[in-house]
């Protein structure tokens, strides 16, 4: 073993953290929390491949779909309000959030759920923080997603800063249930098809893009009730009480693009 | 005529309608319709003034058989009328819906022929939504004050909300500005009342009785043009929320639409007094203030410089500064800055921490005026004054204009 004067000892197998590393997908996020759940450690990370920088005083873990396959036990009851908030946290894009993820489920896990609310806890407040940034955007599409009716489907496409969309699909599921509508997420380039029976993936070929963008302008002038709605949108407001820092703080300009009634004030 | 322009006539007559809440109802989507209530709300776009659009507010018709002092509608204002049919009102609502711009309807009107008339033209638009479109998104409609107890209930059992406006803060005030039709407001409101408190006691004992208004009652009155003090305003809320059960009371600052005698001529509508008004009624529904607590006779009016809270705990400076890993949840929503939210972050977050200010960061409390008035593990926040004159200085709002450029040209 070492002979020098310092002895490296606890830097061996059992005293280091792990760092896990995913590919950074959702669908392989969400496989993997089962396995964090059941192994994590509180000084534990978790990573995307893509930022990962190796270090030293870390054992590196890789993690895929399969990796729940290997646990000795099976342990898949996770509280379905932790399975949320990791979810959501994961979809806001912090980085942070995902790498104190095992922390975060470590912590919960020793506590309770009730920990859920133990702001004070680092971890725990960092993944509250994401989850509400997502979830309070996907409140905020839920009213400002507008549709055009493209034949007769009805065409949302939409800017988020945060992945929504499988929150989104499962909202309006429930309110257009008998419409045939697309969601576009523009900012990551995919969407949701549903046809009246069921949610599908949706994904968009340059071409048929370009088709839907000339069909969506056109559609934006021929109808009649988005004339009308801009007629009332513009009415509604009282003049004595003009306020647009206060409009731009509830609907800030970087969703305007796709909301018809202001879109053109952006251009 | 067109429905175009209508349309911009009888939206341009609604938008004094400050109601816009389409919360407070959860219904699910009928079987092969369209839209459903979300308990909490979606607000669909913000005006030009700041405003949320949630629902389709509108009038269905601007002809009026009344004449009040301070309305737009009145009888004597020439003015271009139009009224829609129930079924337009229908189609617009469900085409708007369909591109998601709007949550539901509001439905209000002036008074046309007669009270009942004109009630039967509202239920029969709403009728036509939830029983030929199966439409299960937001209702909200107008009672018209004098229409029958049979049209009021049956607007009730379909809607979401169903509400009539007190318009004016005392009795004296609606005699003089008003056209007989409102002397008996509290009439349609007790029947409201008593419709939502019936349907609840119906449903415990089986879930199909039917919903009357689920989303419950509201009302509206105009501020600053009759001489009223806010501790007559703040009392009259006050007295409705326990009376009458109602969800909100909107306040509306005055903006004179017409040029009458009876009105007062204001320099600018009193929107900071609406303001100030609007966060006393927020301290009595939810952080549980009573109407004495916030003004007295001795100061019947709102501080405009100092929030009605903060007004509250410099005039009991002696209970402060609170422990913040201690006090109840009632003393921690009376410290300016916390509000019913954070208070409950934190009662539960001090159970596994003994909070410091960081945390209190990190719970999200906003400490900016919270700073004066705690302490976290038996301390102050370093470097805060503990005076009076400091903290009152620190706390009140300045609204004079600030510097701005003169005009270079202008004589």
């Amino acid at each position: 073993m070492s002979r020098g004067r310092f002895n490296f000892h606890f830097l061996t197998h059992e005293f280091m953290n792990t760092l896990y590393l995913f590919d950074g997908t959702l669908e392989t996020f969400i496989s993997i929390i089962p396995v964090l759940w059941a192994i994590s450690e509180p000084s534990d990370r978790l990573l995307s491949q893509s930022e990962y920088t190796p270090g030293i005083f870390e054992k590196t873990v890789y993690l895929d779909e399969r990796s729940s396959a290997d646990l000795p036990v099976k342990n898949n009851n996770i509280p379905k309000e932790v399975m949320n908030a990791v979810t959501y946290a994961f979809s806001s894009g912090i980085v942070e959030a995902v790498e104190k993820t095992p922390q975060y489920l470590n912590y919960i896990k020793n506590n309770g759920i009730d920990a859920m609310s133990h702001l004070a806890e680092p971890s725990v407040s960092v993944i509250f923080k994401a989850a509400r940034k997502t979830s309070s955007e996907a409140h905020k599409l839920k009213g400002i997603l507008r549709f055009r009716k493209l034949g007769n489907i009805l065409y949302g496409p939409y800017f988020s800063k945060c992945f929504v969309l499988p929150i989104l699909a499962e909202h309006f599921k429930h309110r257009l249930p008998n419409e045939s509508w697309i969601l576009h997420d523009t900012e990551r380039k995919t969407g949701v098809f549903y046809n009246g029976k069921t949610v599908e993936q949706a994904f968009f070929s340059p071409r048929e893009l370009s088709e839907i963008t000339n069909e969506y302008e056109k559609a934006g002038v021929e109808d009649q009730f988005e004339t009308l709605w801009k007629k009332y949108f513009d009415t509604i407001a009282i003049e004595y009480r003009k306020n647009p820092k206060l409009q731009r703080a509830f609907m800030p300009k970087q969703y305007w693009r796709f909301i018809p009634e202001v879109a053109k004030r952006v251009l | 005529m067109d429905v175009m322009k209508k349309l911009e006539i009888l939206s341009d007559s609604a938008k004094y309608d400050a109601s816009c809440a389409s919360s407070g109802s959860n219904r699910a989507t009928p079987k092969g319709g369209i839209g459903n209530g979300k308990q909490c709300g979606i607000c669909h776009s913000w005006a030009d003034d700041g405003r949320c659009v949630s629902l389709f507010k509108v009038l269905f018709t601007n002809y009026c058989i009344y004449d009040c002092a301070y309305c737009i509608n009145r009888r004597s204002n020439d003015i271009f009328r139009t009224a829609f049919t129930p079924k337009e009102i229908a189609d617009i609502t469900i085409e708007f819906y369909k591109r998601n711009y709007i949550e539901g309807l509001f439905l209000s009107s002036g008074v046309i022929k007669s009270p009942d008339h004109t009630m039967e033209l509202l239920t029969e638009a709403i009728r036509i939504l939830r029983e030929e479109y199966l439409f299960g998104g937001y209702i909200h409609v107008k009672a018209i004050p004098g229409a029958s107890k049979e049209l009021i209930e049956k607007a009730g059992k379909i809607a979401d909300r169903i509400s009539v406006n007190i318009e004016l803060p005392t009795k004296r005030s609606l005699e003089l500005l008003t056209d007989k039709k409102h002397t008996d407001i509290f009439t349609p409101m007790k029947l409201i009342t008593e419709g939502v408190s019936t349907s609840i006691a119906e449903r415990k004992i089986s879930r199909k009785a039917p919903k009357f208004a689920p989303a419950g009652q509201s009302t509206q009155m105009i501020i600053g043009a009759t001489p009223e003090t806010d501790l007559t305003i703040v009392k009259l809320s006050e007295a409705m929320y326990n009376k009458f059960d109602l969800r909100r009371v909107y306040y509306s600052a005055f903006i004179p639409v017409n040029s009458d005698l009876r009105l007062p001529v204001l320099r600018e509508p009193p929107l900071l007094r609406e303001h100030r008004l609007y966060q006393a009624d927020f301290l009595m529904r939810q952080y549980e203030f009573s109407a004495d607590e916030i003004l007295s006779p001795e100061h019947p009016m709102l501080d405009i410089a100092l929030d009605p809270k903060a007004n509250w705990a410099m005039n009991n400076f002696h209970i402060f500064p609170v422990e913040v890993n201690r006090a109840d949840y009632q003393l921690l929503l009376r410290v300016p800055g916390i509000g019913p939210r954070s208070a409950k972050r934190i009662v539960i977050a001090r159970r596994s921490h003994s909070l410091s200010f960081e945390n209190l960061r990190s719970l999200g409390v906003v400490l900016k005026r919270a700073r004066f008035f705690i302490t976290c593990k038996g301390k102050r926040m370093p470097f805060i004054s503990e005076k009076f004159a400091t903290v009152y200085k620190s706390l009140s709002e300045n609204h004079e204009p600030g510097p701005f450029q003169l005009p270079l040209f202008n004589t």
